[in-house]
């Protein structure tokens, strides 16, 4: 049955050769901590998509209890970490996984820098990779307001003050970050648009550019 | 099974293949074992079974014609806690209990009205035994709720849970009569 | 790791690269052989992290309030070293530290397969790369350990909020017109409060039931130097009496 709808798919689509490419390309030795302990630093680009996955998951959960609004926002968060069944855990989910998408990214592009894997001709993966990491900064600085607790407010009041200092244009950029004049309902509303709309569909677009250059470059080869 | 050369057993391939299937599983298993608790956990609020006042005695209830009254719940509806205006009809049934019916149609939920005069009090039908008319499809019932099956509706009028405390009406849960 | 099974494919599908089959040995399949390996890493990884967070809840600090700018801001953990690095370009160069600096290192990061464009990959081979690396490395956690000891210090300095959650509810104060309460009125209410609820000292709603008269004589003579002076900061041994008396009957519930 399923070797049948597979084929009559595989037939129309020939989708065989897309997953044999992906299922039987050989990876090398010096990759695999199983081979040479050391090898573990190549697990470190697998290890913050998996903690990606998990962001994404569980964002989408906490957006079924979760109001982006100033009258409501601090008492869904409430209802999900005090009421709702394993609220606390989901959240905590998101909020530590947070912290460790940066970690592990972080651990990922220095194993990068120092194996020199940057290098020709895997430089534009390189500048990928560099944006994803400032859009998951993005993903922190926004997703940090959502609960609007005093934590939130203040550390926000403090990047948009940042935001005011570049010189000339400072204002505008304020205006636009924030949404109006005041930090309040709009910032909110705002935030919350990039945090799961805009940013999400960047960083997935970064991430396909970065999963096929892997794929057709290969991983750099032995120091 | 056999591989290609010819032994007995698994193949390597697919001693792994089935490991990594393992392996996948015990991840998407510990990712989902918080998400999916938290996802219904609607279905560990039941709907609150709590008794509401009525205003009305047990007095003011007849047995000729259902009597209405406009009442308020309390209802928790996530963080927000209202109190939600509910509206009912009560009969004194042939046995002298107290009926609660829910003016909320059964046919596709316009809200039925009694026939009353212009001060709203209870009077006569002049169409036989149909004594609430809905104005949506024409569905009607009788002063006890029952519907009549030429029409639209298929089920009687809902019915509140009765409790009489002190001789207060207090009104429960909805729940559906059979057809 | 030398077995000859180890390219080996589903029966009936087709060898992919028969000519690999000499490749060196470790060398293996993404699939299933190696992303097995790389999911055993992030089973073990995932079980971490979710022990992690059952032990660790997050906190929801109070709905916001932008009326109250007494609240300390501090971003989240890791924007902390370019908040740090803010603070040594105050007033109008401030532009400096928050666009300048920050973007010349951005800049310096995408750029760094052109600036270091050498063949040779080995770190300690590219001393220039790998030192600019290890020593901005070093900044960051250096700076970031800076603002968060700064931020401390500057907890520490703020007059804390006393700390309410014990205080009994009932909040009457018992023999309001007693004498010693009168005395309390003098010295001790600026940090008790009048009301014994507590501004920068602790509330002593409910202290009689902690302590009788004797220990409260003995624990407002003494003090709590340097937050509290001895006696309280009243003349007499006779006036600690007689507050202590007072304080003694608050035993609220
Ligand atoms: C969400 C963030 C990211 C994910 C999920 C991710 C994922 C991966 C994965 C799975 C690999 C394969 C090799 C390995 O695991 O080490 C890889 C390779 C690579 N990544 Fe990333 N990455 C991310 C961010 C970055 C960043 C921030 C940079 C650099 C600034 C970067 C630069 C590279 C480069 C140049 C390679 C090729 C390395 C080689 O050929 O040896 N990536 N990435
Ligand atoms: S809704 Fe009442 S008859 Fe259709």
């Amino acid at each position: 049955m399923f070797k049948k709808t597979y084929d009559w798919i595989d037939e129309r689509l020939g989708i065989t050769p897309i997953w044999r490419d992906i299922a039987d390309h050989d990876v090398p030795a010096h990759v695999n901590p199983a081979n040479k302990m050391s090898a573990f630093v190549y697990c470190f680009g697998g290890l913050t998509f998996l903690i990606i996955v998990t962001q994404i998951l569980s964002g989408m959960f906490l957006a079924m209890y979760y109001v982006p609004d100033i009258v409501n926002a601090y008492r869904s968060v409430q209802y999900i970490t005090d009421e709702v069944l394993l609220g606390q855990i989901v959240r905590g989910m998101h909020f530590w996984g947070a912290s460790l998408v940066i970690i592990m990214m972080f651990l990922h592009m220095l194993r990068v820098f120092f194996t020199g894997s940057y290098k020709a001709p895997r430089e534009m993966n390189w500048v990928v990779g560099v944006l994803i990491f400032f859009v998951v900064m993005g993903f922190g600085f926004t997703g940090y307001l959502l609960p609007w607790d005093q934590k939130a407010y203040w550390a926000t009041a403090v990047g948009a003050q940042i935001a005011e200092s570049v010189p000339w244009i400072g204002k505008y950029i304020k205006t636009v970050l924030i949404g109006g004049d005041v930090l309040g309902a709009l910032t909110l509303t705002r935030f919350f648009a990039i945090h799961v709309f805009f940013l999400p569909a960047g960083l997935l677009g970064l991430l396909g550019l970065h999963f096929i250059m892997i794929r057709k470059q290969g991983i750099a080869g032995p120091l | 099974m056999s591989d290609k050369n010819g032994k007995q057993g698994l193949s390597r391939r697919q001693f792994l293949s089935y490991a990594l299937g393992g392996t996948g599983a015990f991840m998407a298993a510990t990712i989902a074992a918080p998400l999916v608790p938290f996802a219904i956990d609607p279905l560990t609020r039941t709907s609150g079974g709590g008794f509401a006042d009525s205003g009305l005695k047990e007095s003011d209830v007849k047995s000729d014609f259902p009597t209405m009254v406009d009442f308020k719940v309390h209802r928790k509806d996530g963080w927000i806690e209202e109190n939600v205006k509910m509206r009912a009809w009560l009969i004194k049934d042939e046995s002298g209990k107290i009926m609660a019916m829910s003016p909320i149609c059964t046919h596709l939920g316009c809200q039925v009205a009694g026939t009353v005069d212009g001060n709203g009090n209870p009077k006569p039908s002049e169409d036989g035994e149909w004594w609430f008319h809905c104005p949506c499809h024409g569905g009607r019932y009788t002063i006890y709720g029952i519907n009549d099956k030429a029409k639209p509706p298929q089920r009687p009028l809902d019915l509140y849970e009765v409790k009489v405390e002190g001789g207060k009406i207090m009104l429960g849960a909805i729940s559906q009569r059979k057809a | 790791m030398a077995h000859d099974h180890f390219r080996e494919r589903i029966p009936g599908t087709p060898r992919f690269k028969e000519k690999d089959k000499n490749k060196p040995i470790g060398t293996e399949p993404f699939f299933p052989n190696f992303l097995l390996k790389e999911w055993i890493v992030g089973a073990l990884f995932l079980v971490a992290f979710m022990l992690w967070i059952v032990f660790n809840p997050v906190e929801l600090t109070d709905v916001a309030n932008p009326s109250d700018s007494s609240y300390t801001p501090m971003p989240d953990w890791y924007f902390l070293f370019l908040y740090q690095l803010l603070k040594y370009f105050p007033g109008s160069v401030i532009w400096l530290g928050s666009v300048i600096l920050p973007g010349i290192a951005a800049t310096l990061l995408i750029l760094a397969p052109w600036l270091d464009n050498s063949k040779v990959r080995h770190p300690f081979k590219r001393p220039v790369a790998t030192s600019a690396m290890v020593l901005s490395l070093l900044l960051m956690i250096w700076m970031t350990y800076e603002a968060h000891v700064q931020h401390e210090e500057h907890l520490a300095s703020q007059p804390k909020k006393v700390d309410q959650s014990a205080m009994p509810a009932d909040t009457t104060l018992v023999d309001a017109n007693d004498p010693g309460a009168k005395i309390f009125a003098t010295s001790c209410a600026g940090c008790h409060g009048a009301d014994l609820k507590g501004q920068i000292g602790p509330f002593l709603i409910g202290v009689g039931n902690k302590y009788d008269e004797a220990k409260l004589v003995d624990t407002i003579t003494k003090g709590f130097p340097p937050n509290m002076p001895p006696k309280g900061g009243l003349a007499s041994d006779d006036q600690v009496k007689q507050v202590a008396a007072w304080l003694a009957k608050q035993k609220q519930k």
